[in-house]
Order: structure tokens, then C-alpha cells, then sequence
């Protein structure tokens, strides 16, 4: 824990200070649907879509409740030293620094997609799955270091999520998870969750001050102190380690209703 | 939908005209003990570990009294135990509740253990007038994890009644009394926000299949006790909350003669 805590503060105290937020560049991001999954009926609905590069563009859950307006939702990833962004948040756009993604495989029930960075660094590999009984979106992040050193990488996820398609909602956030809802006696909402132990040290849950993607590198940056109430919002959820050379991590998370 | 607008419209109406005349006798009554309220932990369930840690005991009545996901963060046996279910049989106004620490109604009969096993326990409840009798069935998952509960709602008497069926739960979540809360229309949540670098974590109330009541919906308290079953919604703010608050799932609908309803729902470490 406190490993966790000396982690955390060094790279808010290192990074969040020095490394601009990249601009956002015209790109190959992508908000088009090109993976669809459903399953359920009613109150156990859910839908969800894929885009070609591995971002959410679409969930519903339950039946007729949509929670991205803007289909702004994606990944980031730093490598601590030298200082290096990528993401790729959508609609939100991208880093510019992301080779093609490929599709490593696809069934009725999920899409496994594998993109590496332009530099060659990292791979990322996203499996997402549709989980009908819980119901959920599972989905794992493995991060491999291509490289022969080791390196600290921090993973982002990352949703603009507009709850019910409500933009002033409320958002909030565990050590877990990250959630964003209408408020009731109307409303659903949507959880972005950790889901089993992870393989990164350091798991935070953030609700953001803002509707923008986080730069990697200060994950935390506009993360709010408490519950956001009738505001704009976003979630993350970040997860910081060691990768060793040649080897890979992974994270699970679920987005699930609410 | 217009039935569960008809629904809603009947609780809000209900809620406004008992809430006066029942909300002081409420909090009076939810602190001075019947004969049966319990936190003591009667049965208990592990499983998992680290992350997908979950531990959590039942009381012989039917109390969720202890539940910690994952290991380490509890987040219910802090300070005043209160945890439990309510019924508001509508015609007449008739509240029966069992909060744990935070005190029973009083008027109901002794609790029936109908079944256990390792991963779960079944137990039933009549009021002591008869006319309810809630079955409690309360099995772990490992898988999630979480902790299910199914509640069905028996009408024993020979004409249809509308009944209010609640779950609430006074959240500390990480043993913590100042915390975050929020609800929906499936769920009610309370948190320690992600800033406090140690602790951190909170605990969902969620509904969870198609509900067989017409009307499901969450709601986040300004006060940690239990509520009037009657006016479930009485102590809900309109936004979400920071403080010393609890959760409330309610359900509503009418239920035929010798009937049952069934509400299903699950707590989930979040």
C-alpha cells in the first residue's frame, strides 16, 4: 500500500507539472461501430459496440438507456521515462503515435483487437467480451514491453459517459471503480470497475472535472474530491507498474449498469 | 410504463400523506427494539481473496450485519449495525420493518430458518397480524462477487393488497461515517471518494433481473437510519450526498390473494 501511495505522488509530483497535454491530432480515430454484441431483454438488456481501433462507442443498458452521446471513450497509456504518451479516446481523439489495429479474433460473444505503438514500445491487446448474466462489458488489457529493459507504464481507460444520455449528471469514485448516473427517481447509470485482482499495483478509480480525455501521463489531473452533482463529467480508471522486459500485465475492468 | 407511472404517482401521494404522521413515530420506534431485532451474526460466508474478497454473516432474522469486499474494507459493522428490510402493506397503513441495531416494528412473528447451505441460507417471516409472509433467501457469489438476495412477498389473506418491500442499508463504507452517495433507478451506493489514497472503496444495493414489482427504484437517505416503509422516499435529497447517509432499494406493486412477489437484488463491493 504505501509502495502504492510513494508511486502515486511521484508521478503527480514528476509528470503532472512538466508534461503538457498533447494537442489532439486529426488521425485514424475512429467512432464507427464495426463489433456489435446484445443480449438480454428489458431490465438484463445490454448492448454495446466496438470500433475498429478498441473503443466503446455504444452501450445500452438496460433497454433504452444509452450512456455516450459523443462516443468518446478509449485508452491511454505512458511510459514513464522518457515521458511518452498514446491514447486513442475516439471522437475525443488520438496521440498520433499508435500503429493500425488488428484483429487478433472475433466470435458471437467477443473481439480481440491488438494495436502497437508507433515507436514500437508497447502493445496493447484488448479483449472485449459481453457477459450476459451479469449483465457487462468485460474487458482485459494485456500490455506487453517489446523492449529489453524494463519500463513503468501507467493504463488508462477512459469514458466521456453521458448517463441516460444526460449531460449534467453526478459521477463518483473508488479506489475500484468510477461511475457516472442520472440522477434518480428516473435515471441509470453506467460503472467502469476493476474486476479481480490486479496485476498492476497501483488500481485508482477517477471522476473527472471535465469531458475531455486525461493525458495518460497525469491521469489524476481535474479528478474530483467527491461526488460531481449535476455536472459535466468523465471517468478513469488507471492502473500504474513495472513491466519487465518483454513481459506483459494485464488489467480487467467491466463496465457494467447501474 | 403508465403502470409504473400510476405506481410511482401512488407512492409519492402515499409518501406525502403519511410521511408527516409517520416520520417522527418512524424514528422513534426504529430505535426502541421489538423482541427480536438482532445484529448479531448467525450465519457466515467467505470467499475469495484480495480484490475478490468477499465476507459477510446474516442475523437469524434475516440482517445482513458484516460485509467485507474486498479484504480489509468493511463496510456495514461500523458503529450502529443497521442493515435490513421493511414492508408497507398500503390499505391500511401498516409499516413492519426489521433494521437490525437500528430497531424493529415490532409486530413481527419469529424468524423460520427454512434452509442452509454452505453458500447460502433461506429463512421466512410472518407478521405477527398475519397477513405478509417474507421469504429471505441470501446465497453468495463467488463469481461476481457479490452477496444475492431474493425476497418474496407473500399476501396470505384473501383479497389483493398493495405492498411496499425495502432494503436499506445504513453504508459505512470503509468503516468510514462521512461518505459519498448516489442513486439510480436499479441501484443506491455510498463511497469513500478515490482522493483518500488508503481506504477508498464503497458498497452497491442493486437491482439486479426484470423485477416482478412494477416500480423498482433506488434511493440514497440523509440520515442513516431506516425508513418509514410507508415513505421510503421521504429522506431522499434530490442530488446525491456527502455525509452520514444510508440506502434504500424499494419495490412496489399489488399482489393478488395468496400471491407472491419476488425482488431480487445484490450487494456489490464497488
Amino acid at each position: 500500500m504505501f509502495r502504492n501511495i510513494i508511486r502515486l505522488a511521484l508521478f503527480l509530483v514528476v509528470f503532472g507539472s512538466r508534461l503538457p497535454m498533447q494537442a489532439q491530432q486529426a488521425s485514424p480515430a475512429t467512432s464507427t461501430c464495426t463489433f456489435t454484441f446484445e443480449s438480454g431483454a428489458d431490465s438484463t438488456f445490454l448492448k454495446f459496440c466496438v470500433s475498429t481501433n478498441g473503443n466503446m462507442i455504444q452501450v445500452e443498458v438496460p433497454a433504452g438507456h444509452t450512456h455516450f452521446l459523443l462516443s468518446a471513450e478509449g485508452y491511454g497509456l505512458c511510459n514513464e521515462t522518457p515521458a511518452t504518451a498514446y491514447w486513442d479516446y475516439a471522437d475525443n481523439g488520438e496521440s498520433g503515435n499508435w500503429g493500425a489495429a488488428s484483429v487478433i479474433s472475433q466470435t458471437a460473444s467477443s473481439v480481440k483487437i491488438a494495436r502497437t505503438t508507433g515507436d514500437g514500445i508497447w502493445t496493447l491487446t484488448q479483449t472485449f467480451t459481453l457477459d450476459p448474466k451479469t449483465p457487462a462489458v468485460k474487458i482485459v488489457m494485456a500490455l506487453k514491453n517489446n523492449t529489453a529493459t524494463p519500463r513503468v507504464a501507467y493504463l488508462v481507460r477512459w469514458g466521456d459517459i453521458d448517463p441516460d444520455s444526460e449531460v449534467h449528471a453526478s459521477f463518483g469514485a473508488t479506489r475500484n471503480a468510477a461511475a457516472a448516473w442520472k440522477f434518480s427517481t428516473w435515471g441509470y447509470g453506467l460503472m467502469m470497475q476493476n474486476a479481480r485482482t490486479s496485476q498492476f499495483a497501483f488500481t485508482n478509480g477517477y471522476a473527472r472535472l471535465g469531458e475531455d480525455g486525461p493525458n495518460p501521463c497525469d491521469f489524476a489531473a481535474q479528478a474530483s474530491e467527491h461526488i460531481i452533482a449535476g455536472g459535466h463529467g468523465s471517468l478513469v480508471l488507471a492502473y500504474v507498474d513495472t513491466v519487465a522486459a518483454k513481459k506483459t500485465r494485464t488489467a480487467t475492468m467491466v463496465y457494467r449498469g447501474m | 410504463m403508465s403502470r409504473q407511472i400510476a405506481l410511482i404517482a401512488v407512492v409519492l401521494a402515499a409518501a406525502a400523506t403519511l410521511s408527516a404522521q409517520q416520520q417522527a413515530q418512524t424514528k422513534t420506534e426504529n430505535r426502541s427494539n421489538g423482541a427480536y431485532a438482532s445484529s448479531s451474526c448467525a450465519f457466515t460466508f467467505s470467499s475469495g481473496a484480495g480484490a475478490s474478497y468477499l465476507k459477510f454473516c446474516v442475523t437469524v432474522n434475516g440482517n445482513i450485519t458484516q460485509l467485507e469486499t474486498p479484504a480489509g474494507h468493511e463496510h456495514i459493522a461500523a458503529g450502529f449495525i443497521n442493515e435490513g428490510y421493511g414492508i408497507c402493506s398500503e390499505t391500511p397503513p401498516t409499516a413492519y420493518w426489521d433494521y437490525a441495531d437500528d430497531g424493529d416494528s415490532g409486530n413481527w412473528g419469529p424468524t423460520n430458518l427454512v434452509r442452509q447451505t454452505a453458500a447460502s441460507v433461506k429463512m421466512a417471516r410472518t407478521t405477527s397480524d398475519g397477513v405478509w409472509t417474507l421469504t429471505q433467501t441470501i446465497t453468495q457469489d463467488k463469481a461476481t462477487p457479490a452477496v444475492k438476495i431474493m425476497m418474496v412477498l407473500k399476501n396470505n389473506t384473501a383479497a389483493a393488497r398493495v405492498a411496499y418491500l425495502v432494503r436499506y442499508a445504513d453504508v459505512d463504507a470503509d468503516t468510514m461515517t462521512l461518505n459519498d452517495f448516489g442513486s439510480t433507478v436499479n441501484s443506491a451506493a455510498g463511497w469513500v471518494n478515490s482522493s483518500y489514497a488508503v481506504i477508498g472503496y464503497g458498497l452497491m444495493l442493486q437491482n439486479v433481473r426484470t423485477s416482478h414489482f412494477g416500480y423498482v427504484n433506488g434511493f440514497v437517505q440523509n440520515t442513516f437510519h431506516g425508513p418509514n416503509p410507508c415513505a421510503f422516499a421521504f429522506n431522499a435529497p434530490y442530488t446525491g450526498l456527502l455525509g452520514d447517509g444510508s440506502v434504500v432499494l424499494a419495490y412496489v406493486d399489488s399482489i393478488g390473494a395468496g400471491k407472491t412477489r419476488s425482488a431480487t437484488m445484490i450487494y456489490k463491493g464497488m
